[in-house]
């Protein structure tokens, strides 16, 4: 192994143990006697299994959704009219799921639909999430897999068209092998997020025991409510055991969901069958305009609430309280998606066989990354608060600086893994051949990655600036000194300070907010569609 | 490109250094919920700082944020918050952790201050929300000692709307209907009477809004009605007494009929029950097709003030049906890790004096003192008389312990299932009593 690989190993490492340090006060206080106690807590077990279910048909709707109706956009050419406006379809994951609840509150809050869900079933409530994921996520996933697909190559594209594949060929032996990093990265995603389902099911149903609907994060705060009257040590303690199992439970579930996915698309890819069909491209003129009206649809979906609550806003808000945390968020994005990037290129280059692809080498990089996503919000909080304790409220500079830090490791697994992702396309051949060449460090960032991600990575700041935006935990842990997003919004449509007028306020920067990642996008999209049309 | 970035990041960091070069004049940082209360100490913010030149750092953060953080500042000792304004249950835990000054602590060598103010301070309610154990170690002993000044007295109170109480084609069809005037409901069967009376699907009326969420709203609406029926959850005479080994009374018959006489309610009210909450109330009843509901007092100012100013005067309020009310509220607590401690006891006994209350109470405050309410502008908002009423005749009815969110939470657990027909009255509650039982136990350390 040569210096330059140990030395991009020794930075890789070093971010994810950084990474992992934050979780250091909950791993030093688990209590193995607390754990044992929890298999008999009937109601605990019932709230992680649905949990855990949910999550796990969640995610692969998702992801199937995502891969699905990309195939129906596949005819959509990236840089067309419609292609360029498909930007669009990013808009609901940078709104977030705090604003998404209070639109739909506001928009289908009075429905019948809405009160017959409120006092139906739990499952009706799962389903309905299920849906609302299905704006918030699912679009954004159908614009990944459909930008995935667009990059398939034209060789392999004209191979298929001289040899009459069917759809189903194309599907099996192209748009799936094609697809497959995206396809676990996306469920795992998926699979975060709705394991961690908390905001938007607690504030459109309030979720409850008596009502069957918690999930296991409405679980762990409404039991580390009641402890905390005993005293914060007490109920840390509990709230730590506790989560020691859904850790344990959501990392089992990750590496068998991505497991599943795995063999069920390295099987599908591998058999041998090929039905008698048609080749698809006999019809290539009505599978545009069906793809352009799809395209359309797609896009009217993602904008289509954000319109109809404009007509409910009333602004009776001072814009100003939200430019602070605006510019802090800017600050710890560049930070956060710098690390990403050094993060990425470090685990490119450290590991240039394993980190190809993903594959069961590279499963356990992933989970080890995936660890502090995995971890419960309540657990981050704690900690949170512990590592301030040790640290000190000594200045404002200090808690600027800390909250920075904080974003940056936080943010490092979503954004770390999405920029791994996207280095896969640097093959392992092209840095051998680097090496061979003993091109300097400086050249190497330069020119495999640097001058062929810059769009990717402008993807990644927006992404980021969404995540730190909406974050909820270290956000909230500071919220008395940098104004926070959700905490305010949280606290202008619940409980008694409750002020709709000032609330749409807040709702009006999150759709700004949107809009212009959605506008900056597609401008990057218009003006370089050479870089983004040449990966394969 | 290169000084672009050169002026941001010299931009940035001068903002950053300004920012942290903050005064280092006296200053009082105060945490609460987001609510009518800090809201009323807010609007005479400038007004102290002006005569006391120390500044007045506000912290509103929604219930639950504003109760972790404070819960986790008393327990790192990081001393952020020199006032925590907190509610009843908080301050069994606060004094057996000992992480707040008790009053006689505070007073102890001021011989400056005018303490006129405490005998206007309702007894019954300071005896709930400031009172605790003189020995915490000692349960068994019912001598207790002053811990805190209160900072709210809330109660619950009946809102009605007066446009449909004072229509004339309702009052005569209600007179025509069940041969008595149509009133304001004062006790439990008038109320159901009245509910069932403007129960109109017809004109899409409904009699009633009840809260049926989960965060505590069930069940403190629920322990409304089990007064009206002179029941108790435990047996108790204030909040925050008990011990790992008090008796639950839950089930006996007067929860049962208090939950047989809710559940009656059903076919009169409006909204989704199961996610109606405090603001989702407020917002049914502003839509004007509902007669009654049972709101918290502190939300009173939310319901008839549009926020400019302007009060909806189709609302009206008197105490709740029975002849008891509820205590709530909560109390002023001065962190141990304060460095400002003398300040901030003299602020607080500036917000406790009479012409300081009365401005609060224009600003949505359930003020603790009784004398501010008779004040001529105090008596211009529309629920200040039954407010005091209300106070005057209120006794315990919530639990305060280390045990009070536990039974909150079982409680709407088995009410919602109750109302859902998902479990029969009697087995319900059997069931709540019997979970009580068995998971408040360990909380007493």
């Amino acid at each position: 192994m040569n210096k330059s690989v140990t030395y991009w190993r020794l930075i890789a490492i070093g971010l994810v143990v950084l990474t992992l340090l934050i979780l250091f006060p909950f791993f030093g206080d688990i209590n193995v006697n607390g754990i044992t106690g929890l298999v008999n807590n009937g109601s605990f077990l019932n709230t992680l299994q649905k949990t855990l279910l949910n999550a796990f048909v969640s995610s692969i709707i998702l992801a199937t959704f995502g891969f699905g109706c990309a195939l129906i956009l596949l005819k959509i050419p990236t840089f067309s009219l419609v292609g360029k406006n498909l930007a669009v379809l990013i808009l609901p994951i940078i709104l977030g799921n705090i604003s998404i609840a209070f639109i739909c509150k506001l928009v289908w809050g009075d429905s019948i639909m809405f009160s017959y869900l409120a006092q139906g079933n739990p499952f009706n409530k799962l389903v309905f999430l299920v849906v609302l994921n299905l704006y918030q996520f699912g679009l954004l996933f159908v614009y990944l897999f459909w930008m995935q697909l667009q990059n398939i190559s034209v060789e392999k594209d004209n191979f298929a068209v001289a040899n009459q594949f069917s759809f189903y060929q194309k599907l099996k032996d192209i748009y799936l092998p094609h697809s497959r990093n995206l396809w676990l990265l996306l469920t795992a995603i998926g699979f975060v997020f709705t394991f961690y389902e908390e905001s938007k099911i607690a504030y459109l149903f309030k979720v409850s025991q008596g009502t069957n609907s918690e999930l296991i994060t409405n679980w762990l705060n409404r039991n580390y409510q009641t402890n905390l009257l005993v005293n914060p040590n007490y109920a840390n303690r509990l709230a730590f055991d506790t989560s020691t199992v859904v850790l344990l439970t959501a990392i089992i579930g990750i590496i068998i969901l991505l497991l599943v996915i795995y063999y069920v698309i390295k099987q599908s890819t591998a058999l041998k069958y090929y039905p008698n069909q048609k080749s698809i491209e006999h019809n290539h003129s009505s599978f545009q305009k069906a793809a352009i009206f799809f395209g359309v649809t797609f896009s009217a979906v993602a904008i289509l609430p954000l319109i109809v609550t404009l007509f409910k806003i009333r602004l009776g808000f001072n814009f100003s309280v939200l430019g602070f945390p605006l510019l802090m968020t800017f600050i710890a994005t560049l930070a956060a998606s710098a690390t990403a990037i050094v993060f990425g290129i470090a685990s490119r280059l450290g590991w240039k066989v394993t980190l190809s692809s993903f594959n069961q080498k590279s499963l356990p990089f992933f989970v080890l990354l995936f660890v502090l996503l995995l971890v419960p919000p309540i657990v981050v909080l704690i900690t949170g608060y512990q590592w301030m304790a040790l640290i000190g409220y000594t200045s404002l500079s200090v808690i600027y600086t800390i909250w920075i830090i904080g974003h940056v490791l936080l943010t490092l697994p979503v954004l770390g893994s999405f920029v791994l992702f996207n280095h896969f396309r640097v093959s392992i051949l092209e840095i051998d051949y680097l090496q061979v060449y003993k091109l300097s460090t400086k050249e190497t960032i330069w020119f495999s990655f640097f001058s062929r991600f810059k769009a990717e990575y402008l993807l990644l700041f927006i992404i980021g600036y969404s995540f730190i935006w909406n974050e909820a935990v270290l956000n909230n842990l500071f919220s008395d000194y940098i104004p926070s997003f959700v905490s305010g919004m949280k606290m202008l449509i619940t409980g008694r300070g409750a002020d709709y007028d000032k609330a749409f306020g807040y709702l009006f920067v999150s759709f700004a907010l949107a809009i212009a990642s959605v506008i900056i996008w597609r401008s990057i999209i218009e003006k370089a569609p050479n870089q983004l049309n040449t990966e394969a | 490109m290169r000084k672009t970035l050169k002026k941001f990041a010299n931009v940035v960091l001068s903002l950053l250094f300004l920012t942290s070069c903050a005064n280092k004049e006296t200053k009082l940082t105060i945490i609460g919920e987001n609510s009518s209360s800090i809201q009323s100490m807010q609007a005479l913010q400038a007004e102290y700082e002006k005569k006391s030149n120390i500044k007045l750092d506000f912290k509103p953060n929604s219930f639950e944020d504003a109760f972790n953080k404070s819960n986790q500042d008393f327990a790192n000792k990081t001393g952020l918050y020199d006032i925590v304004l907190q509610y009843n249950f908080s301050l069994s835990s606060f004094v057996r952790n000992n992480y707040v000054y008790k009053l006689n602590e505070l007073k102890a060598g001021d011989t400056n201050t005018d303490y006129n103010f405490e005998k206007e301070i309702f007894p019954n309610v300071w005896k709930e929300v400031g009172y605790y154990y003189k020995n915490p170690s000692n349960t068994k002993s019912n001598e207790s000692v002053i811990i805190a000044y209160p900072f709210a007295a809330n109660t619950m109170l009946l809102v009605y709307n007066q446009e449909l109480f004072n229509n004339p084609e309702q009052k005569q069809k209600y007179q025509e209907k069940y041969g008595t005037p149509l009133t304001v409901p004062t006790d439990l069967k008038t109320f159901k009477q009245v509910a069932e009376f403007f129960t109109q699907p017809e004109k899409g009326l409904s009699g009633v809004c009840l809260q049926g969420s989960t965060g505590g709203w069930l069940y403190y609406e629920w322990c409304s009605f089990l007064q009206a029926f002179d029941g108790k959850v435990l047996d108790k005479t204030q909040g925050w007494q008990g011990n790992a080994n008090t008796s639950v009374l839950l089930a006996d018959e007067k929860g049962v009929a208090a939950a047989e006489y809710y559940k009656s309610l059903k076919p009169f009210n409006a909204g989704n029950f199961v996610t109606t909450d405090g603001v989702e109330q407020r917002n049914i009843l502003k839509k004007g097709k509902v007669a009654m509901g049972i709101i918290w007092s502190d939300y009173a100012w939310g319901l008839i003030n549009d926020g400019n100013g302007k009060i909806d005067k189709r609302f009206a309020f008197a105490t709740t049906p029975g002849k008891k009310s509820m205590i709530a509220g909560g109390s002023y607590f001065i962190n141990k890790q304060s460095k400002n401690k003398k300040e901030a006891f003299e602020y607080i006994t500036y917000l406790l004096q009479k012409d300081t209350q009365i401005k609060m109470i224009q600003q949505g405050l359930c003020a603790p003192t009784k004398s501010a309410y008779d004040a001529p502008a105090a008596q211009k908002v529309p629920y200040v008389p039954a407010l005091k009423t209300s106070l005057l005749r209120a006794e315990y009815m919530l639990e305060a312990g280390p045990d009070a969110d536990l039974i909150n939470n079982v409680i709407t657990t088995y009410m919602q299932k109750i109302w859902n027909n998902e479990i029969g009255i009697k087995e319900g509650l059997n069931a709540a009593k019997a979970q009580i039982e068995k998971e408040r136990k360990p909380l007493f350390q």
